[in-house]
């Protein structure tokens, strides 16, 4: 599956044009946290590749893991478990590491594994606003109804900054 | 980024977008990764090699080859900038009422086309320093038996993986008196501290430092010798000067030849690789007994002893505040000495691995508040080590 997933990724980044009835902007790789299921936007990733020798460095919060060397790309990891305060987990041949180009610089998101490449049309998702948190940017971007599950959709930019989440598990738990 | 090349049949020359080159500098530095990565393979082990061998030396010869090459692509004569700051001189002679007499040597040297692009603003300052304070009015030169014309020279040159470019003026030279008294002011040196010519000299390219009696609008207002210290910190450059009084001021950029290959240390702290530049390090050695005297006060200060000097020691962990309370440092710990503007700092690491040119890439998005690193060093095995900027460790580590 990971295979297809990086074949249909990489396509979008060589710039292949989806078919006319695919919205990029509404098209979303959701991947898994324990129970729950995560999306980013396809537009921003560039690749999936499997677990990597992560390299560590000094003078970083805890959950940014290291670095890895991508065909000579430097390239900082963070693991989502920790930058959510969830417990952290032992990788495994599951998991796997989104690549992402988040505001002209790489990252790599460590995961417990991606399921697939949906689209959500903006029908379909609920904004944070609507769960009575409006102070400042929310890591959340909103929550994807898909059929009987969610998909908690996630705002790269703010995952990525330093900003702290604090309150994302409270707006978890509201959802 | 579109297609600039021009050709041109008369000289055989190309224009070529740097981007380009960059991109091949990037596909060449993945290929030689490549191939040592399937030379190295695992599934080749306990096979008999012998032809294949033959040819993965004859590929790895190959590889270098290409390296260098693409490397020397980016390398242009500092003549172009040279030619620029000459035109400007005839208007510094003009402005100054002064009579100049340029010299230039050591325009063939080459130097990476991205250091190039951002020499002439420093360089300019300079010569505008030693056209305005340097040099005398004629009379005066005449005076001292001088010619009338003052004469700047502006000099490159390639000494071993540095170009140094150079500009001596035969001028009144530096007022050591004066530039005392205002540092003295400004508080960098004490009132009964007498520095060495050499450290006291670097004071007029201190930001907002200048002792020019009155303001021109040349120079002596101490403002564009940030753009110096700038473009030189960005440049991994280091600034010297030296100065006679009556006979002349030279004042010496150091400047790597090529931003992309950086010669460097490559050693072990905990599970981490740091690179530290060899022109950093002054020494390395084993601290013996007596070497590392246990002081209690102020907060645990460590102190190495150098050749019968204590010099601070700064240890990693601690200048990025994942420890404060570590153990006493043992005999026989590798110390690398660095030299900083702040003086001499020891620091201790657990294993020297070795030494190489290594290709480096910046700090970007999330990792760009990574303090005291100059990059990432990516090394011959394709393991990633971080590229310490020993000024900033001897600035803030040496607590």
């Amino acid at each position: 599956m990971t295979d297809q997933l990086t074949e249909m990724t990489r396509s979008r980044a060589e710039g292949l044009p989806f078919t006319d009835t695919d919205n990029v902007d509404d098209m979303y790789l959701t991947f898994a946290l324990d129970s729950e299921e995560y999306g980013v936007g396809i537009g921003q990733v560039t690749e999936i590749v499997g677990m990597q020798r992560i390299m560590a460095i000094p003078d970083m919060p805890a959950y940014i893991k290291g670095v890895i060397n991508l065909r000579g790309k430097v390239i900082p990891l963070m693991d989502v478990r920790l930058r959510f305060d969830m417990p952290q987990r032992e990788y495994d041949d599951r998991t796997v590491i989104i690549v992402m180009e988040v505001a002209d610089a790489p990252i790599g998101l460590i995961v417990d594994g991606v399921r697939e490449v949906l689209e959500i049309p903006p029908a379909q998702v609920d904004r944070p606003s609507q769960f009575g948190k409006s102070t400042g940017r929310n890591v959340i971007a909103g929550i994807g109804r898909i059929a009987e599950r969610v998909a908690i959709l996630l705002d790269a930019s703010v995952l990525v900054s330093e900003t702290d989440l604090g309150g994302v598990t409270d707006a978890i738990a509201a959802a | 980024m579109s297609a600039v090349v021009e050709t041109s049949a008369d000289t055989g020359l190309m224009r070529v977008a740097s981007q380009k080159i960059s991109r091949l500098m990037d596909l060449v530095g993945e290929l030689s990764l490549s191939v040592s990565e399937t030379v190295q393979s695992a599934d080749l082990a306990g096979l008999d090699l012998t032809r294949f061998d033959a040819s993965a030396h004859r590929l790895a010869m190959i590889v270098r080859e290409v390296q260098d090459a693409a490397t020397e692509l980016r390398l242009v004569p500092v003549d172009d900038v040279f030619r620029r700051l000459r035109r400007m001189m005839r208007e510094l002679e003009r402005q100054t009422g002064k009579q100049i007499e340029m010299v230039i040597e050591g325009e063939d040297t080459a130097i990476d086309k991205l250091v190039s692009d951002r020499l002439y603003d420093p360089l300019l300052h300079v010569l505008r320093n030693s056209a305005d304070h340097g040099l005398e009015l004629a009379e005066e030169r005449l005076a001292n038996g001088k010619t009338a014309a003052g004469r700047i020279t502006l000099a490159a040159a390639q000494v071993g993986s540095e170009v140094r470019i150079t500009v001596t003026d035969d001028g009144r030279g530096l007022s050591r008196d004066r530039i005392l008294k205002k540092a003295r002011e400004r508080g960098l040196f004490g009132p009964d501290e007498e520095p060495e010519p050499a450290m006291l000299w670097k004071v007029i390219f201190e930001p907002g430092f200048s002792t020019a009696e009155d303001v021109t609008n040349l120079s002596g207002r101490g403002v564009g010798m940030d753009v110096l210290h700038t473009t030189m910190a960005s440049l991994r450059g280091r600034i010297g000067v030296d100065s006679t009084p009556g006979q002349g001021t030279k004042v010496t950029l150091h400047i790597p030849v090529s931003l992309a290959f950086l010669d460097c240390i490559i050693l072990r702290k905990g599970a981490r690789l740091y690179a530290i530049p060899i022109d950093m390090i002054s020494e390395i050695g084993k601290a013996t007994e007596g070497d590392l005297p246990a002081i209690s006060a102020d907060g645990g200060r460590e102190l190495f002893r150098l050749r019968g000097t204590y010099i601070p020691v700064c240890r990693l962990e601690r200048f990025y505040g994942e420890t404060t309370a570590a153990a006493a440092l043992a005999e026989g710990t590798v110390m690398v000495v660095f030299n900083t503007a702040a003086g001499p700092t020891a620091m201790p690491v657990d294993e020297i691995l070795d030494r190489q040119q290594v290709v480096m890439k910046p700090l970007a998005g999330r990792l760009a508040t990574l303090r005291a690193s100059w990059g990432f060093a990516i090394l011959g095995t394709g393991e990633v080590a971080l590229v310490l900027d020993c000024e900033r460790l001897g600035a803030g580590g040496a607590v």
